[in-house]
């Protein structure tokens, strides 16, 4: 019975994976099973027979039978049944980490130790990974220039990092109270609860959303966030997707962003209206040239005229006067010709949709509009037809109309600095009819027989060429240009356009 | 230069203005030729004719600046005044860089365009007096003999008798002789008189 349990017991030794080895009381290497072997690079027959404190680096190496006999004297054991993490020495000298634990035994009153040893490296070196990389997360979540925050599935912040703190303008210790909800814009709030929810779902795995939060201080930061999910393992043996288990949010503040895009977007507004006006001015030099010319030559004529009555040549001075009498009434006749002049300068007639030229203009006018306190109001009919015409000149038309308005009523209440644009189909003549109608001082009389008038204006600074031109715009288009006085207040601004007979939109 | 020979070229698109230049010169006794465009006026254009040039800078075809340069290719004598409208003293600096006479701004002020064209017609007559005598001294130039040229260039270089008569391998006095040969033809009297009127030529 004996023989047949200590044959067991050998085969347990022998087939050990973790080392084996007793020492007597003394600390002499009695039994080196092969798993030690393995372990300690030594054969069993180098180390029987010797002290155990080969296996030792130093200091233990010296002071392992001080440790014997203290725990033969005192019973104290620091290592005994607990096991403890120790370092050992293989046989090349190279010093490696184990786990050892340690029983007693007694055989024929003679005191034995056995130990049971596994070479830990291996697993000291994956702890050591795992605490760098653990290290390195954290300092990465720290120092991230982007605010970073981990959640729980119900949205609570359990940690956050120094940006996010920033952009939210809350401690840390503050935010670790507050939900995602607490923080969001109100108008925000419904969109990030679905995503969540969704994500929750599992129906994405993260996503990317815009959206704005209320900061401690009240303001409104926009920032884009993504948000991802980490998943519990079902079990640590298997790789298998179990519970959400929190949520890892990235906010980038874009306030400054939003803020560049603005200015972009204002400034490119001002380009284009400095083009429109632009436009204008070269039209108007346009007219100041062939004022010039008959100008000019009235001037030689008059002082040739001059010399002839110095020479008392009457012939050559009566045909002068006919000259001067005929470039007068050329200059004079620059602006019935305005008509033909505009046609002239590379009418490009395109069909064009109404509706949206107007939206354009009223974007170009957008600055002046803003600047003087103005609304305009849209009541664009749908489905109108499209027109023939040069958009360019429309738009100028447009936009003429709509700072006469906004002239006329600047001075007026809040309630009256409000323009009103609209658009409308006459089917009978088949043709489109724009209006823009002012709340302003209204057109009087005397005002309202020259309106049309080249040079006539009742602005401080102005040539009085605007609804000249205007009119001659739209009449070299086939349309018409008046206006009405309003029952309540103002004026309004009518034109027609003849609509594209082959397309309709 | 005679008066009467003299003639005011006026090339503008613009009929009035054309015309109303044609009288104004007229009136005061000066003789003036229009044109339409400034393609016609080269068409017939005789840099033999005295006179003076008025254009408009703006014009369709060749603008008054291109008629410049075409002027200037040309080596016309007759001054050119550039005429520009409102808006236009961009182009009329750079003409006037590139050596017009003189730009006037429509419409002109009183005597302004008269006083301008009666200067730009004696800057004619100072031009042809001195092409003449350009020519007149190459003539004098062509006159020399290839020796007498010889001399005359290593003069120019501030050479001394001493040393042309042993560059050229010729006696002193043989020289001396060329040398006064030679200022008498071009009618010099001195070194200085000889070297501008050499530079003249050249240039």
């Amino acid at each position: 019975m004996k023989l047949a349990s200590e044959a067991r017991l050998q085969a347990i030794v022998e087939s050990s994976i973790e080392a084996i080895i007793t020492i007597d009381g003394s600390g002499i290497i009695q039994m080196f099973n092969p798993a030690a072997e393995k372990i300690f690079s030594y054969k069993s027959s180098e180390v029987i027979g010797k002290n155990i404190s080969l296996l030792m680096p130093t200091p233990h190496q010296q002071k392992h039978d001080t440790y014997i006999k203290n725990y033969q004297t005192s019973g104290n054991a620091k290592i005994m049944g607990i096991g403890r993490e120790l370092t050992a020495v293989r046989k090349n000298g190279t010093i490696f980490p184990i786990w050892i634990s340690l029983t007693e035994f007694y055989e024929e009153d003679k005191q034995y130790f056995t130990g049971f040893i596994q070479d830990i490296t291996e697993f000291k070196q994956a702890q050591e990974a795992l605490r760098l990389r653990e290290e390195v997360f954290e300092l990465i979540f720290e120092n991230a220039p982007t605010g970073v925050a981990v959640l729980d599935i119900e949205g609570n912040y359990t940690n956050v990092n120094p940006s996010l703190c920033d952009i939210l303008g809350y401690s840390k210790p503050e935010l670790l109270k507050l939900s995602y909800k607490d923080i969001t814009y109100p108008e925000d709030l419904e969109i990030s609860d679905e995503y969540l929810h969704k994500l929750l779902k599992g129906d994405f795995s993260g996503f990317y959303l815009d959206k704005r939060y209320i900061r401690k201080d009240k303001k409104v930061v926009n920032v884009m966030l993504n948000v991802a999910i980490v998943h519990e393992n079902v079990s640590l043996a298997h790789d298998e997707k179990g519970d959400p288990a929190f949520l890892i949010s990235h906010v980038l503040d874009v306030s400054d962003k939003i803020a560049i895009e603005k200015k972009l977007k204002i400034q490119q507004e001002q380009l284009a209206h400095r083009d429109r006006v632009s436009i204008m001015g070269e039209m108007a030099a346009g007219i100041a040239h062939e004022i010039n010319q008959p100008l000019t030559a009235i001037e030689s004529y008059s002082q040739a005229a001059q010399r002839r009555i110095e020479a008392n040549d009457i012939d050559k001075l009566q045909e002068l006067l006919e000259k001067i009498s005929k470039a007068s009434r050329r200059a004079g006749n620059v602006i019935t010709h305005l008509q033909a002049m505009v046609k002239r300068d590379t009418q490009q007639h395109d069909q064009i949709k109404i509706n949206k030229l107007i939206e354009e203009v009223v974007k170009l006018a957008e600055i002046d509009v803003l600047a003087n306190e103005f609304k305009i109001k849209h009541e664009l009919a749908a489905k109108l037809p499209l027109v023939m015409a040069d958009a360019i000149q429309i738009q100028q038309v447009v936009l003429n109309l709509v700072r006469n308005a906004m002239d006329a009523a600047k001075q007026e209440a809040e309630e009256n600095r409000q323009i009103t644009i609209s658009t409308s189909f006459l089917a009978d003549q088949n043709r489109i009819q724009v209006s823009v109608k002012d709340h302003g001082k209204g057109i009087d009389e005397k005002t309202a027989e020259q309106l049309f008038n080249p040079f006539f204006t009742t602005k401080l600074s102005g040539m009085g060429m605007g609804l000249a031109v205007c009119q001659s715009i739209i009449q070299s288009h086939g349309g018409r240009l008046w206006f009405t006085h309003n029952e309540d207040k103002g004026a309004t601004f009518h034109f027609t356009l003849p609509t594209s007979l082959s397309q309709n939109e | 230069m005679n008066k009467d020979q003299q003639i005011v070229f006026i090339i503008d698109d613009d009929e009035d203005v054309r015309d109303s230049l044609v009288e104004l010169v007229t009136s005061i006794g000066l003789n003036a030729r229009a044109y339409e465009s400034a393609n016609k006026f080269l068409s017939e254009f005789d840099k033999n004719a005295p006179g003076c040039i008025l254009a408009d800078v703006r014009m369709p075809g060749l603008s008054g600046i291109e008629l410049q340069y075409k002027l200037i290719e040309l080596h016309a004598p007759q001054p050119l005044i550039i005429i520009t409208g409102h808006g236009d003293i961009t182009m009329a600096v750079q003409a006037m860089k590139d050596g017009a006479f003189e730009f006037l701004q429509k419409p002109f002020r009183d005597q302004d365009i008269l006083d301008c064209i009666i200067k730009a017609l004696e800057q004619d007559t100072t031009n042809r007096i001195k092409i003449t005598k350009q020519d007149e001294t190459q003539e004098r130039i062509k006159s020399l003999t290839s020796r007498e040229r010889e001399v005359i260039d290593k003069v120019i270089e501030g050479k001394s008798n001493k040393i042309i008569a042993r560059e050229l391998g010729i006696s002193n006095r043989t020289v001396e002789i060329h040398r006064s040969h030679a200022m008498e033809k071009l009618d010099v009297r001195s070194v200085t008189e000889l070297v501008k009127i050499m530079l003249s030529i050249q240039s």
